[in-house]
């Protein structure tokens, strides 16, 4: 009873809306209308499952003293800290939320982004081998693309960017597509799994 | 040379650098500015997710509109808090279905419809290709290539045969239209790893020390 | 022998810090240069041409975050400075909660620049869920109630009249994930939604695909899209000169000439120790 009312629940709610996209009649119509807005009402209080699991890890860790422990202050504090300014003062622009989110969280969060530049560069140059027919494809590819992005490329060789452009355009498109074509084609199978009641692991548990 | 005297642009620099110092090895200021990006990150999303949804869509249109019905979805959202009572916490797979089915009902046909269809269509050869069979792009030629590469691509990803014969042909020549797709993704992604380092040093160079103009 | 060997054998240290000069001293020696433009680029900025000065908006979709921000931020400006120097009015959304920030304070600075007023000639709706946006589909008004600052949509004036996506002639997301295939997939194949695209250069390969089959009605790809726009915008005339990206290509140009001529060295090193290694005598790899 307790997994059968869920597994119910998907089934009518997703055939319903996969039906109503092919009826597109007035009641249709109302009852997708109303559902999307009470959808985003149902969504509201997952907020507090996302700031618990977010919140608990550094709660635990703290209480068992574990290593770091004292880092799970500066987490705690500064989410206390950031929520405090902006239900406070507010969100807007200029304002010391704003400031914190424009000169420390955004910096912060960039740089941890622009460091793995280094770290391609660093991997590419160890690792990037012509070692098989496949992978020599693979590096003049790179090298075409890179090429062609850039002015330089264009001053080596007039048509450069133009064959980096077509190359983008033409094979590695259909090469693309194919793999969409699995990746649709797994997620309707899926989609229609769920609302089947074949997949089961949203349940939890041994299910 | 001049430096910045504003305290927040010297505030962005050296977390900044506290972040950049992980490059060396990891060290307590990198892992200081870690904890307290994610801590800020956190309060930031809860201040946002207040006032831009909550205020939004349930407290200005019930406190302000009156409009009462909107508790019942409320209510049925708060279904989600029984995550914390072990004993019930199965009342919590209730909104997690209404909005599952929901999703799942309304994506099966627009999935089917962008991601395959078009997809299809995309790839089918078709009499405007004859009328210039030469063009890069448009063109006849290009028309066959793309739905060579198509195929070719899906033979190589099919695992539930052996890839022998005329099956084992068209896998190889997917392999090469997926290296040359990998490979384009590889020029990309320098690119963009670039990119990011370049939007971080030019607010280095240019809002703290003032070296670039 | 040895040297060529050692070519493929350089400390990490050394390629950071070559990584390093390679980005920073062309920002310093600033040179201008012009580039080709790619058809996608150009085809994203014909569609927002075509738009009429003062009549239904743009909606512009700020689904990035500060982490990728350097590569779509220009792109948000060159998009809105094309818009507002043009005449075209702008509605701001965002459907990821740290875009709320970024995406008003491009809106701000791009209307400051151009002496706009908010709720006149664009409007910016924050942070909302992907879920409004599809019920934007259905009734605009009640998915975007009130914009980042509380005004309802009703009292916004260049909102009158809108009620769904039929009165939007051009949606453009910049995303830097999936979103954009959520976009392609929900608005696209359900509400016919004409869009358009400014994507990282990661995810750019991926979605050649969708401007092919006319899905996607134009496509800005990473720091090089963002430059090209630039360009466009300044040869049409709506702008005087070029912004961050077009200063960055020189960068990254340096950037790919110094990866290429590592990965080669490598190639070299990696070939000359395969040659340099004693045969095994039983024929084994």
């Amino acid at each position: 009873m307790k997994k059968n009312v869920p597994l119910a629940i998907v089934l009518v709610l997703g055939v319903l809306f996969a039906v109503q996209y092919f009826v597109p009649s007035r009641l249709s119509q109302r009852l997708y209308d109303t559902t999307l807005e009470w959808d985003i009402i149902i969504s509201i209080p997952a907020l507090a499952i996302a700031v618990d699991s977010l919140v608990r890890h550094h709660v635990v860790r703290i209480r068992q003293r574990r290593k770091g422990w004292g880092y799970s202050w500066v987490y705690l504090g500064a989410a206390a800290v950031m929520t405090a300014i902006g239900f406070s003062g507010g969100i807007s622009e200029g304002g010391l939320f704003m400031n914190l989110f424009t000169f420390a969280l955004a910096p912060m969060q960039s740089t941890m982004f622009a460091i793995l530049a280094f770290y391609m560069t660093s991997a590419a140059y160890r690792a990037f081998r012509a070692r098989s027919p496949e992978a020599t494809v693979l590096l003049l590819s790179a090298f075409v693309v890179m090429l062609g992005l850039i002015p330089v490329g264009a001053a080596l060789w007039r048509g450069l960017p133009g064959l980096s452009e077509w190359m983008m355009q033409v094979p590695n498109m259909a090469s693309k597509r194919g793999i969409t074509f699995g990746i649709g084609l797994g997620s309707a199978a899926t989609i229609l799994k769920i609302i089947l009641g074949l997949e089961r692991s949203w349940l939890g548990g041994s299910e | 040379m001049t430096m910045s005297t504003d305290p927040w642009v010297w505030l962005a620099a050296l977390l900044s650098l506290f972040i950049f110092s992980y490059l060396y090895k990891d060290n307590p200021l990198f892992k200081f500015a870690e904890h307290l990006f994610t801590g800020l990150s956190v309060g930031y999303l809860i201040v946002i997710y207040y006032n831009n949804i909550v205020r939004s869509y349930l407290l200005n249109p019930v406190l302000a509109d009156h409009r009462w019905v909107l508790l019942v979805p409320f209510a049925i959202g708060l279904l989600y808090l029984f995550r914390f009572i072990p004993k019930l916490s199965h009342l919590m797979l209730i909104p997690i279905a209404i909005t599952l089915g929901i999703w799942n009902g309304i994506a099966l046909p627009l999935t089917i419809e962008a991601d395959i269809i078009r997809q299809m269509q995309g790839t089918m050869i078709n009499t405007s290709m004859f009328r210039n069979p030469w063009d890069p792009y448009t063109g006849l030629a290009v028309g066959i290539l793309i739905a060579v590469g198509v195929i070719c691509t899906i033979t190589y990803f099919f695992f539930s045969r052996e890839h022998k014969g005329a099956l084992k042909v068209s896998a190889h020549i997917g392999i090469w239209f997926v290296m040359i797709g990998f490979g384009a993704s590889f020029g990309y992604t320098v690119m963009a790893r670039v990119s990011l380092l370049i939007g971080r040093l030019q607010f280095m160079f240019t809002e703290w020390i003032h070296l670039i103009k | 022998m040895k040297f060529l060997i050692a070519l493929s054998k350089i400390d990490r240290r050394v390629v950071y810090l070559l990584l390093a000069l390679a980005v920073v001293v062309p920002m310093i020696v600033s040179f201008n240069v012009r580039f080709h433009v790619d058809r996608s680029t150009r085809d994203l900025f014909e569609a927002v041409d075509r738009i009429p000065p003062g009549g239904q908006p743009l909606m512009l979709v700020f689904d990035y975050d500060p982490q990728i921000m350097p590569e779509l931020d220009p792109m948000a400006t060159a998009i809105l400075r094309h818009c507002f120097a043009r005449g075209i009015r702008v509605v701001g959304v965002t459907t990821g909660a740290q875009g709320a920030a970024l995406g008003e304070r491009a809106m701000a600075r791009a209307a400051a620049e151009h002496g706009k007023r908010i709720g006149e000639d664009y409007c910016y709706f924050g942070y909302k869920l992907f879920l409004s946006m599809i019920y934007f589909g259905e009734n605009a008004r009640r998915a975007l109630p009130v914009d980042h600052y509380g005004r309802p949509f009703d009292s916004l004036p260049m909102m009158r009249g809108i009620r769904n996506y039929d009165d939007i002639p051009l949606v453009i997301d910049l995303a830097g994930s999936s979103i954009l295939n959520s976009w392609i997939v929900y608005m696209g194949a359900r509400y016919h939604v004409r869009l358009g695209a400014g994507v990282t250069a990661v995810m750019a390969p991926d979605f050649y695909q969708f401007l092919q089959t006319g899905q996607l009605a134009g496509q800005l790809s990473g720091m090089k899209g963002a430059a090209e726009y630039e360009q466009l915008v300044v040869e049409r005339g709506y702008a005087p000169a070029k912004g961050l990206a077009s200063r960055a290509m020189n960068a990254i140009s340096a950037s790919h000439l110094l990866l290429i001529a590592l990965i080669v060295m490598g190639n070299v090193g990696y070939f000359a120790a395969r040659r340099a290694k004693p045969k095994n005598p039983q024929g084994g790899a």
